[in-house]
């Protein structure tokens, strides 16, 4: 693996991770009973862009040696259900994410303005879905790595 | 009316998400099932997965510049539950799939 390539996955892990505090923080203050909502516009914009850089990355690295190097070592080897199953859903799941972040970016500056029970309540669910698939595609990732062995 | 501007947009994005979600889980599905789809994103776009990754951009952006001329707004909070449901019905259905591919049952 090249060092360009190496960075790209440390990046990529790094910046997924960076975007799931981020999205873990902004549930943590939007759930709050008078929520901070400058902390909590700044935290959504830390995980969007996390995400999209965790994308940006994590594609250059999947499409340049993942899927020539990395999956038929896998699919060969002990744990072929590491790429089968988790891989494809992980790469498919986080297409997901950044839209979700779009989201909740917008609600955030929405609540900012203006009070709304209601739209409070959907955005701390939007918001832990976000978390919720993200840790699935971490764990998935987790996973992956150790069906390379 | 900034306010008002905001929740236009909030609707429009989450309507957008929506699609994108569905559209990401179609793409998938239906490409594994069905090769000239796959092989059409291969070819179009070098990799199926960068295709269904500009697809479900294309689709967003699209979908939300459209309901942002339409819609008023009101129904943000609603369209935010409907873009939880769309997102876990897609990954449930895009795990499921790849359980069960993997099993050979599908």
């Amino acid at each position: 693996m090249t060092q360009l390539l190496a960075t790209a996955l440390v990046l990529h892990v790094v910046l997924g991770l960076v975007g799931l505090g981020a999205i873990y923080f902004t549930f943590m203050q939007v759930i709050r009973r008078e929520p901070p909502w400058g902390i909590a516009v700044k935290a959504s914009w830390t995980a969007l862009f996390g995400f999209l850089l965790s994308w940006i990355t994590g594609a250059y690295y999947y499409v340049v040696y993942y899927g020539v190097e990395v999956k038929p070592r896998i699919v060969e080897g002990e744990f072929p259900w590491a790429h089968q199953v988790f891989m494809e859903a992980k790469e498919h799941v986080f297409l997901l994410i950044p839209f979700l972040a779009v989201v909740v970016l917008l609600a955030v500056y929405a609540l900012r303005e203006h009070e709304n029970p209601a739209l409070k309540s959907a955005t701390s669910a939007l918001i832990a879905t976000a978390l919720v698939l993200g840790v699935f595609v971490a764990a998935a990732g987790i996973i992956v790595s150790g069906g390379v062995r | 009316m900034r306010h008002k501007t905001h929740m236009r947009f909030l609707q429009a994005a989450a309507v957008g998400s929506i699609v994108a979600s569905v559209l990401v889980a179609l793409l998938t599905i239906v490409g594994e099932e069905w090769a000239p789809l796959k092989d059409w994103l291969k070819n179009t776009f070098t990799h199926h997965w960068l295709g269904k990754g500009a697809l479900a951009i294309a689709a967003f952006s699209i979908i939300t510049l459209w309901q942002e001329y339409v819609c008023s707004g009101e129904r943000a909070a609603q369209m935010i539950w409907y873009a939880v449901a769309s997102a876990l019905l897609s990954t449930v259905a895009l795990i499921g799939f790849f359980v069960l591919h993997t099993l050979h049952l599908v």
